[in-house]
């Protein structure tokens, strides 16, 4: 076909299409090449001619999905047309038409950022915190797949990045027969659809989700290898979106004489805690967002519940029951924890104030002398941070550090120090003190206020460690893990 | 149902004789979402409620949701194994009964998968990738100390203040993969199990609402005699020192 008959052809179903528009009482778009018959476009496949295995398929159904138009929701990957359109783009260059997969319809990263979750309870299944099941190469014993902390920017970490401690095979529930159940001491026990705890009055807010054992399982913070990723890869932070329990406490009317709740899950293990009626009327909330999306299945969709800064275990994912009480039990997992003196501390709550320095820290490698940003992020299950210290000295000195806002309440919290290095052996740390007026410990206080000498503190693996975490930067530049040296 | 309950008793109890008869009928077709004022009354119990499995419409009570239309009353599968869930009280405990002999065979066909035939605990093989395991369950020696000699054994058992720890995580999250499916009595048999393994109970002893209750733990008097310490955080010394909480 010539050029000329081409556009000739172009000019008559142009015109044909206008006066057709024109006719329905449609403005024709100016311009051209938009508003046409789409088939004269150079990127449009009609329908017929789509890869049907390609199309989307509704979850319910199995039909092709179609969005508001009625056009087909197509993933490109692998067809011949995306092939054809690659190979026209690579012939503009090499750096064109690189794009392996189709990632028009839920983007992908750079194929040049490559963090990754460690652990043992990933890869191609979640298996069992404690007992891990899926194939590993990891020779390091550590349950969780642990958020590389050590990479992170911000302080939202990306869904696909959470952390994640499952106890159970991760079930796919269909939120359309999922409940939510509350009952025991109300007044009037309900169960609810996930659409109708959809239309209750809803927040979003920034929460650090960590566990208690953060740091401890594997012995990692203390390996000498050990990153930002390693000591704290069991927390990380989120926006969270959802329903107050406060505001179900409204729905359901509960009694005065309620001093707990047990939230219970409704998967293959059904995990289960028993956690105060304040925390209910405080903060506590049933999430169904993270991050703008629906929580993902190994965070818990389609609800959980989120007790901000009580350690991971009571945010119990897949919420299925609530049940008011007065009469406390424990249910799996409400640990106690055996002191030298035969005392013992059952079930905490609130995760304490921890700060880390994310850059440099352990495993990165300075490249030159001179001015670096140190900033990392700090926490705590008390509520917001109010003063963030750097030390780059070993300890002997601290300065306050800038904190960056918006500071949320049981978030991460960045904070950023000036410094420059002059090419010698140092030794960095951070601590943050919260609005309550904890500051984080020096291993000496830590061991002391724990009833151990320094040697056995060392050697064991507590949780709620929260000394500060110091990193050691040799004259060649490489920083490693520093613990306890502060 | 904000809107019926304004209007005079009279006409209330009117609705609710009419309707009372055929709630069943109408709970049937209930598909489509109650708007407000749409939703009927009705004094049929919560009991009666369950026992039919049907969803229902929320009992008025003197003070009403601010959210109207939303929810129906729980069914019986919907509160699930969490409705006997118990406190160390034993309050809500279910009617029933069991003992370790029951227990015995009910563990083996249902738990000795997971933590071996005589409860000493499954371990897996090197590359089985298995889900098939689980923590030692008997044979119990010794409460949790800081420095553990060997040969001191310390199971669930010793280390629960109370027979409610173990009879709530067998009923709402045992067994794996099909959590929450006991029925009572297979609870009170299995707990008698685990409590006669670890040499707590006898194996003819009748486990109940009444006598499980008081089976003196081993660890019974490590924890704390009130729950108020778990009432204030200020109390517990969390928000102090390091923010550590440094005991009871």
């Amino acid at each position: 076909m010539s050029s000329k008959e081409s556009s000739r052809r172009v000019f008559l179903k142009h015109g044909a299409t206008l006066a057709a528009m024109t006719a329905a009482g449609i403005k024709a778009a100016s311009g051209q090449g938009f508003g046409e018959d789409p088939k004269l476009r150079t990127d449009y496949v009609p329908e017929d001619r789509v890869p049907k295995d390609h199309v989307w398929r509704d979850p319910w159904t199995g039909e092709m999905m179609r969005d508001e138009e009625g056009n087909l929701v197509v993933d490109w990957t692998g067809t011949p047309q995306w092939e054809r359109y690659r190979k026209n783009a690579q012939e503009m260059g090499k750096k064109y038409g690189t794009l392996e997969v189709d990632s028009r319809l839920y983007g992908v990263r750079s194929r040049y950022v490559k963090t990754f979750r460690r652990g043992l309870d990933g890869g191609s299944a979640f298996g069992y915190s404690g007992t891990p099941t899926a194939p590993s190469s990891n020779k390091t014993y550590f349950f969780s797949l642990l958020s590389p902390m050590d990479s992170q920017l911000g302080v939202i970490t990306p869904s696909g990045l959470h952390f994640a401690d499952e106890h159970a095979e991760v079930p796919e529930i269909d939120p359309r027969e999922h409940r939510l159940t509350i009952f025991g001491m109300v007044d009037r026990p309900i169960t609810l659809t996930m659409d109708e705890l959809m239309d209750m009055p809803s927040v979003s807010r920034i929460h650090t989700l960590e566990c208690n054992t953060n740091g401890v399982t594997g012995g990692l913070r203390n390996l000498p290898w050990a990153t930002a990723g390693h000591a704290f890869g069991e927390g990380s932070c989120s926006e969270w979106t959802g329903v107050l329990m406060s505001t179900l406490l409204d729905a359901v009317g509960v009694k005065k004489e309620a001093k707990w709740f047990y939230a219970s899950a409704g998967d293959e293990y059904n995990q289960t805690w028993a956690i105060p009626v304040w925390k209910a009327m405080d903060d506590a909330m049933i999430a169904y967002g993270q991050n703008g999306e629906p929580l993902r299945p190994e965070q818990g969709f389609p609800i959980r519940l989120l007790c901000p800064g009580f350690q991971g275990t009571t945010n119990i994912k897949r919420i299925r029951r609530i049940k008011f009480t007065d009469d406390l039990t424990l249910f799996h997992r409400m640990y106690e924890e055996v002191r030298p003196s035969g005392k013992v501390t059952w079930f905490r709550l609130e995760m304490p104030p921890q700060s880390c320095i994310l850059r440099p820290s352990g495993g990165q490698q300075l490249t030159r002398r001179g001015f670096h940003e140190i900033r990392g992020v700090a926490w705590s299950g008390a509520g917001k941070i109010t003063r963030v210290e750097v030390t780059v000295d070993g300890g002997k000195t601290w300065k306050d550090a800038v904190i960056q806002g918006p500071v949320n309440s049981k978030a991460h919290t960045r904070f950023a120090y000036p410094w420059t290095w002059n090419g010698q052996d140092a030794i960095i740390a951070s601590r943050c003190t919260d609005e309550k007026g904890s500051t984080q410990p020096s291993t000496a206080e830590a061991a002391n206020s724990r009833d151990l000498d320094l040697a056995t503190f060392k050697t064991r693996n507590l949780s709620r460690n929260n000394i500060a975490q110091p990193w050691r930067i040799g004259r060649d530049g490489k920083v490693i893990n520093a613990i306890f040296s502060v | 149902m904000a809107k019926l309950s304004m209007r005079s008793s009279v006409f209330k109890t009117l609705v609710t004789v009419l309707f009372l008869g055929a709630v069943v009928v109408f709970v049937a077709a209930r598909t489509e979402p109650q708007g407000p004022g749409s939703a009927i009354e009705s004094t049929q119990s919560q009991t009666e409620a369950q026992s039919q499995n049907q969803p229902q419409q929320p009992e008025a009570s003197s003070h009403e949701s601010p959210y109207s239309g939303m929810g129906t009353v729980p069914t019986k599968e919907d509160m699930g194994n969490l409705a006997f869930a118990a406190g160390f009280k034993g309050k809500d405990l279910p009617e029933g009964s069991g003992t370790a002999k029951l227990g015995a065979d009910i563990f083996a066909g249902r738990c000795s998968m997971c933590h071996g035939p005589n409860a000493e605990g499954v371990h897996w093989d090197p590359m089985a990738f298995s889900p098939l395991h689980g923590p030692r369950l008997g044979g119990g020696n010794g409460v949790p100390i800081f420095n553990r000699p060997p040969g001191r054994i310390t199971t669930l058992a010793y280390s629960a203040p109370s027979p409610m720890v173990i009879f709530d995580a067998i009923a709402v999250e045992m067994p794996m993969f099909k959590a929450g499916t006991l029925k009572p009595d297979q609870v009170y048999s299995l707990t008698a199990f685990i409590l006669f393994k670890n040499g707590i109970i006898k194996e003819d002893d009748v486990m109940n609402r009444e006598t499980l209750p008081n089976v003196q733990m081993p660890n019974r008097n490590t924890f704390p005699a009130s729950d108020d310490v778990y009432m204030d955080m200020s109390k517990r010394g969390c928000y102090q020192n390091y923010g550590v909480c440094l005991g009871d």
